[in-house]
């Protein structure tokens, strides 16, 4: 098992990677968001000794079945459908408008799962802001 | 006059490394038609209840989706379940052109329900467009459930 440690360095390597996509690539920003989100969590699954997750479904089945995740599973949830199906679409810009990816995947889902995974690990890790496209 | 339905005497068997990926088709009472691979069916009897009970919830899970969805026709406009792999998928097509974020917020509440009444294994439900249901859908294996359904593809239906 990874350590927490090795997760939360790629958790903010991807989030750095993440502010350099512009915004006309809504496909690749959503599912580089949903792993951001990824390490995020398995940094807390590290964190709390839940071993043997190492495909989304385990990964999902525990964030739905445990209380302690429950702010977690709000946000995990639906961007891990966002980002499971946008890469496959012909038209991703329409179903993900850029104009939705700060408030939706970034405010709504992404800040959500980070602030609660600290909050949860007990530490802050002072992220910057995302602006998504340097907006 | 009609002859009674002959009565299978032979026993079925399902070996997980012959038969894993071939496909089996249940026909239970209701007249429903479930395809499930060899594999599926192992993994339902592992989950400790007989191929029949897992049909029957499932057949309530699916009752409980179409609710649901009905209570949103406004924002749902159609519906499929689709087997992948040892999991249940259930697509919602959104009214909107584009993803719902609110309706997605109410299907997370709805995944964690749907987990908890039926014992069916691992459910996954999720959003899809319209405009692109057959980059999602198989139409050998997926059933619509709720609202609108497509005109089947030229190739498909001939």
């Amino acid at each position: 098992m990874a350590s927490s440690k090795s997760h939360i360095d790629q958790w903010k390597h991807n989030r750095e990677f993440l502010v350099t996509i512009p915004a006309a690539y809504p496909d690749w920003i959503v599912t580089v968001a949903f792993y951001v989100s990824l390490h995020a969590v398995d940094a807390l699954l590290s964190h709390d000794k839940v071993a043997g997750v190492t495909r989304h479904d385990a990964r999902n089945a525990v964030v739905i079945r445990t209380n302690r995740y429950l702010a977690i599973k709000k946000a995990y949830l639906p961007l891990y459908d966002l980002s499971r199906r946008v890469r496959y679409l012909a038209d991703p810009s329409a179903w993900v408008p850029t104009h939705e990816l700060q408030k939706n995947v970034v405010e709504r889902y992404l800040y959500p799962i980070e602030k609660s995974v600290q909050r949860l690990i007990g530490v802050n890790l002072a992220l910057p802001q995302i602006s998504i496209g340097g907006v | 006059m009609a002859k009674a339905p002959a009565k299978s005497k032979n026993k079925v068997h399902i070996d997980a490394a012959l038969d894993g990926a071939r496909e089996f088709v249940l026909h239970p009472e209701s007249n429903d038609l479930f395809v499930r691979t060899g594999k599926q069916v192992i993994e339902a009897c592992q989950l400790g209840i007989s191929v029949e009970v897992w049909l029957t919830e499932l057949s309530g899970m699916l009752e409980r989706v179409i609710r649901w969805a009905g209570e949103r026709a406004t924002r749902v406009r159609s519906c499929f379940v689709s087997p992948a792999g040892s999991k249940t998928v259930l697509f919602f097509v959104p009214t909107s052109e584009q993803f719902d974020f609110d309706l997605a917020d109410e299907l997370t509440d709805l995944t964690s329900e749907l987990l908890k009444e039926y014992n069916v294994g691992m459910v996954e439900l999720g959003q899809i467009p319209w405009a692109e249901l057959d980059r999602f859908l198989d139409p050998r294996t997926a059933i619509h459930i709720y609202g609108e359904q497509q005109e089947p593809h030229r190739s498909v239906e001939a």
